[in-house]
């Protein structure tokens, strides 16, 4: 029979209870959007070769590329980016093996193999550039000519045969040749398929088995078999299982009610249980949530103001949160972000694939969205 | 030097220094890799395990740089796992310092999951190291995480409800009580309590039946989402003679927990009918008659009351739960602002007796909403969960008609325990959005006047709905979004015709009080389509 301890009996009310970690928006802190600013940041960002920090994260160069090609096209400025620079880089970046590099001379990831394939549709499905393209978004060929148009960039069925060529036994991925597993991979390979329509190509059951083994007691998703779970692995399992549509594995209401509790008294998200806000969260938890169909769960008003406050007034570009520095990567992820959350003049972004609806409604990929 | 498969100590200088200050940079760790490749071809195994011990002291040291980095301990394990004689030991007691670092970086915890297997440290003794970080700070989620996977294969017991021994469930509650009357803020110890008390899986069966002649359809409710072919099969007889149906589900999905079949020999006969319905599971079969003059007829499971939706919330033992929520309430008196402690409390009621507990329980999630106004949608639509299931709970057996109308409900939740009903009342509540209604197949007339709907896209191929009110709604460009027939028949080329068939017997529209009202050769258009239909 259930006993309560002595000590129990008349307990005392906590007085040394942590405080929440959080931040606080300062009064001067911007509160509208400030688009120009972004587009000439991220314009000018790649200009900027020279630079310390461009070379110190030359590594992520690809990845680089989609934020802020990504950030461009949702806030309608995609033609100032450099289209043949864009993709001759890309090009250059594909190996023997079909994998592709974060730059020129790196090793082939999925990672960025992911990000270049991610990049490169977004210039092959923009007007006026594929003008040489059948613009019927309802014709079948759409997908095949848009592929067939880049095939001189990129060579589909090697990065198919990489990609295919990852998974393992029990399902997961690679993220190379070199062995680490991650559900973060499992994305990687899934959407990086399906863009290319080409699921066929590896084991989605296995693949679905291996992400389900990854749940975890909060409703949660870690990043291999009894890892914690983390908002950033939950936006990769979700989408994974959004684009093989087996959503009806998730737990909606243990997971929606664990993310919708990531939102701080400040606004912004946090991305595991006592963790500072980000504004990055507020894309993984955003979209995780607009995936399961609970993006209401949370105070959109109080997030958009966070949001807005982690810009910088001055140079332009987002930072993690209020104050700090900004990059393209917290840049991409506020703005996506904003989308989510219905704010005006950005172009609807797709929850899953973290690029602009019309590019994925044009490929006529549908990955599965709950209401 | 990659493009010369120049691999030397040079090399590993240059890269050791980048790295240090560089962690991320991926393709300098894969070039360490193969440099130690090389030289274990060529050395002998003393000196390899040297030079690896030497990469294990560099790699600590990068590790006291940037603790969080994916390459290095992802390098770290590839060290080990590549040298001639690694001390797993050693590395558990790597981790234990990182830990007592940050106790929350989970790349380590990650890491220490692979020392633990290679060094085969047991399930008993790392649940021991848990039960060491808690007791030094509760507030560890990390831990406690640890713990939810852990315990499992220290006390697990399948003959028990809950999979776990019971004095050691009760035990782990203690610790639990103890985190949380120490810090009843700290949301990690009540993310743990409600995985505690709440595990059930619900075996595979029967819930519903509905059989409706004149559709020639019969309708099978699961007690959970199921993929029918990959799982398990549904088996259908009418009399002695077994029929090898095609399930399909309402609206196109693999999976769902409501399956319907569509067969000739339902209507086709008038007579009084047997329909025995079987799982591939070892459920017992479920059989209706179906009488000569009757044109449906149903089953569903029967449930003591308040316990339909049990399972969601608890599998623990009633004396568990009522012990829980004695102490429980004594925090809320202490507390009584905490919202952990509110929400807590509201799922033990539920879980001991949803019917009886149901105005405390409203009166609890007023009180989330004012305490904790961030989350106010979330709130309201737990609320709306509750009003269902309750009054789903106390619908005679029989019933087949559900009034949920004027009860504020934000959202429609278990809409396949409706498979049954006849007519279903959602009017005058503050719904914005429908999920997919296709699981009431057997409702004929649906009422959702006074809502905030802007879409009618939920309504499609209900195969029995005669007459759909949906006034007072904000329904703006009609034809295109309700139109039932235009969206059917963008689909209809794939396979959903017969789908579309089962939508012609609505006859009865009410559309006064929406925007698109005003568009009357939209509507007239509408109905002319409708009409052709029939």
């Amino acid at each position: 029979m259930f006993r309560r301890p002595l000590y129990m009996l008349d307990p005392e009310p906590a007085t040394s209870a942590a405080p929440i970690k959080d931040v606080t928006i300062p009064d001067t802190a911007p509160n509208t959007l400030l688009m120009d600013k972004h587009i000439s940041y991220i314009a000018a960002y790649g200009d900027k070769k020279d630079d310390y920090e461009y070379c110190l994260t030359e590594y992520l160069r690809m990845s680089g590329i989609y934020w802020g090609l990504t950030a461009m096209d949702l806030m309608h400025a995609l033609d100032k980016m450099q289209r043949d620079e864009v993709l001759d880089f890309v090009k250059k970046c594909q190996h023997e093996c079909g994998g592709i590099s974060a730059s020129i001379g790196h090793d082939p990831h999925l990672l960025y193999t992911l990000s270049a394939i991610q990049a490169f549709l977004t210039l092959h499905t923009v007007p006026p550039w594929s003008s040489s393209i059948v613009l019927d978004h309802r014709s079948d060929h759409y997908h095949v000519l848009c592929l067939y148009d880049a095939m001189d960039t990129i060579d589909v069925d090697r990065v198919v045969k990489y990609t295919a060529g990852l998974q393992q036994d029990d399902g997961s991925f690679f993220g190379d040749k070199w062995g680490e597993v991650d559900t973060r991979f499992s994305f990687c390979a899934v959407a990086c398929l399906s863009l290319l329509n080409r699921l066929d190509a590896i084991d989605t059951e296995k693949a679905v088995d291996f992400v389900l083994s990854c749940m975890n007691f909060d409703g949660g998703f870690g990043s291999r078999p009894g890892s914690e779970s983390h908002s950033g692995q939950i936006y990769c399992c979700i989408g994974m299982l959004s684009i093989l549509e087996k959503l009806h594995h998730v737990n909606v209401d243990m997971l929606g009610w664990w993310l919708c509790e990531r939102q701080l008294p400040s606004g912004g998200l946090n991305g595991r249980p006592e963790k500072l806000p980000d504004v990055c969260y507020s894309w993984w938890v955003l979209a995780s949530l607009k995936v399961i169909g609970k993006l209401h769960w949370i105070d959109k008003k109080k997030l958009i103001h966070f949001i807005l406050a982690s810009q910088d007034d001055e140079t332009g570009g987002i930072a993690d949160r209020p104050g700090d520095i900004v990059d393209p990567f917290h840049t991409l992820f506020g703005v996506a972000g904003l989308s989510l959350l219905g704010y005006e003049d950005i172009k609807t972004v797709n929850p899953v694939y973290c690029m602009p609806e019309y590019i994925i409604r044009r490929l006529d990929v549908q990955p599965q969205i709950l209401s | 030097m990659q493009q010369n498969d120049e691999f030397d100590n040079e090399g590993l200088k240059v890269t050791a220094e980048l790295l240090s200050a560089n962690p991320d940079f991926y393709t300098l760790w894969n070039y360490r890799r193969k440099t130690f490749l090389h030289i274990k071809d060529t050395v002998a195994a003393e000196e390899l395990q040297t030079t690896m011990l030497n990469e294990l002291s560099f790699l600590e040291q990068c590790l006291k740089i940037n603790p969080k980095s994916y390459g290095t301990w992802h390098h770290r394990g590839w060290v080990l796992e590549n040298m001639p004689e690694p001390d797993w030991k050693n590395e558990l007691r790597l981790c234990n310092k990182f830990l007592e670092f940050d106790e929350r970086n989970f790349h380590c915890w990650d890491y220490r999951r692979l020392v633990v297997k290679e060094a085969n440290i047991t399930p008993e003794e790392e649940l021991q190291f848990t039960t060491n970080k808690i007791e030094s700070n509760f507030s560890n989620y990390s831990s406690w995480h640890y713990r939810s996977k852990l315990l499992p294969l220290v006390y697990g017991d399948n003959s028990q409800p809950t999979g776990m021994k019971e004095e050691q469930l009760i035990s782990e509650c203690m610790l639990v009580q103890n985190a949380f009357f120490t810090d009843p803020s700290d949301q990690s110890a009540w993310f743990y309590h409600r995985w505690l008390l709440g595990r059930v899986t619900r075996p595979l069966r029967l819930e519903s039946i509905l059989i409706c002649r004149p559709q020639g359809i019969v309708v099978v409710g699961l007690s959970h989402a199921t993929e029918l072919e990959r799982t398990t099969k549904i088996h259908l007889a009418v009399g002695e003679t077994m029929l090898s149906p095609k399930w399909r589900t309402a609206n196109g999905e693999s999976c769902s927990t409501v399956w319907i079949c569509d067969t000739d020999v339902l209507s086709n006969n008038n007579a009084t009918m047997k329909i025995t319905v079987e799982l591939q599971t070892s459920d017992p079969p479920q059989t209706v008659e179906l009488a000569a003059d009757e044109s449906r007829v149903h089953w569903l499971r029967s449930y003591l009351p308040g316990t339909r939706f049990r399972h969601e919330i608890s599998a623990a033992a009633n004396d568990v739960l009522t012990q829980e929520l004695t102490t429980l309430q004594q925090l809320h008196d202490l507390e009584p602002e905490n919202k952990w402690v509110l929400l807590t409390v509201i799922s033990l009621m539920r879980a001991l007796d949803p019917l009886s507990h149901e105005n405390e329980t409203f009166d609890y999630i007023n009180k989330l909403i004012e305490v904790d106004p961030m989350r106010t949608s979330y709130y309201l639509d737990l609320k709306s969960k509750f009003i269902i299931e309750n009054a789903l709970e106390s619908r005679p057996p029989n019933a087949t008609t559900v009034d949920l109308s004027n009860k504020g409900l934000t959202t429609l939740v278990h809409a396949d325990a409706m498979v049954s009903m006849e007519t279903v009342n959602l009017s005058h509540n503050s719904l914005q959005c429908l999920p997919d209604l296709g699981y009431l197949q057997g409702v004929r007339v649906l009422n959702l006047d006074g809502n905030k709907l802007s879409t009618c896209k939920a309504f499609y191929c209900l195969s029995s709905l005669e007459e759909l009110s949906i006034c007072d709604n904000m329904i703006k460009h009609c034809v295109t979004e309700l139109l039932l027939l235009k969206t059917v028949s963008d689909i209809s080329t794939t396979e959903d015709l017969g789908a579309l068939k089962s939508c012609t017997r609505l006859t009865r529209l009410h559309l006064k009080g929406n925007p698109v009202c005003e568009k009357k050769s939209d509507i007239v258009d509408f109905l002319m389509s409708l009409e052709k239909k029939c």
